[in-house]
């Protein structure tokens, strides 16, 4: 996947599990997993935004383009 | 809309009990005209030995259509249980919370086409028993063209479409978060 989601180590810096994110953005357990999976095939800017409201970061740190694997 | 929900809609439930109890009843029907058509068929001499002291002018080939008028009726009724079978596969997916498919969009494609069908065979029963009504000194009675089935039909086909198109958009958000 050409975008990575760098969800596990933005939780990682603030000592947040993938529970405690989904009881404060209020997105499911299993859709935070799908992302963090990097199985998603988009991310809705209200989920951006509430994740980059929970984790106290921009989008630029969550969302990193890596490019097609050679 | 999740399966739990569903399981206390009452709009759901009332649908599919007529729905299920309107497929028993053609059902029923189906397997009444089908016996009786083949029956007056098949025995056209018999029973038209019985019906001609009534009816003087009545001729055993008269009998032969009686029969093939109650088998259109039962073909009508087979095309009805085929619909209202449809209808009950869509109404199971509702109550799954997941009725956005192309299968069902395919279901009501084919409802479509058998609701030109019921249409169809219901112009040739009317125009036949005005034939059977004069053939057994019935009063002639006319027959009027029903704008609701075209209506149904269009409605089918339209719905089909917008189930496509809604499948594919719901395809489309597959994987959103």
């Amino acid at each position: 996947m050409p975008i990575a989601v760098q969800l596990d180590e933005l939780l990682y810096q603030r000592r947040m599990t993938l529970t405690e994110l989904s009881q404060k953005v209020d997105i499911t357990l299993a859709n935070l997993s799908i992302l963090k999976t990097g199985k998603a095939k988009a991310i809705r800017f209200s989920t951006l935004e509430a994740i980059c409201t929970a984790l106290d970061c921009q989008p630029g740190d969550l969302l990193v383009h890596v490019g097609e694997e050679v | 809309m999740t399966s739990s929900s569903s399981k206390h809609d009452a709009l759901l439930s009332t649908t599919s009990v007529v729905v299920r109890g309107a497929q028993a009843i053609v059902a029923v029907a189906a397997l009444a005209t089908g016996i009786a058509g083949l029956a007056v068929a098949v025995f056209a001499s018999p029973v038209h030995a019985e019906l001609v002291t009534e009816h003087p002018a009545m001729t055993v080939g008269d009998v032969a259509g009686l029969g093939a008028f109650v088998l259109l009726a039962s073909g009508l009724c087979v095309l009805a249980f085929v619909f209202l079978g449809k209808l009950a596969a869509i109404l199971r997916t509702v109550g799954d919370g997941d009725p956005l498919t192309v299968a069902n969009a395919d279901r009501l494609h084919m409802m479509g086409w058998l609701a030109v069908a019921i249409q169809a065979a219901g112009l040739a029963l009317a125009v036949a028993a005005t034939h059977v009504r004069t053939m057994l000194g019935g009063p002639a009675r006319d027959w009027g063209f029903e704008f609701s089935g075209i209506l149904l039909i269009l409605l089918l086909f339209v719905l089909a479409r917008v189930f496509r198109v809604g499948a594919a958009m719901r395809a489309d958000l597959e994987g959103t978060i």
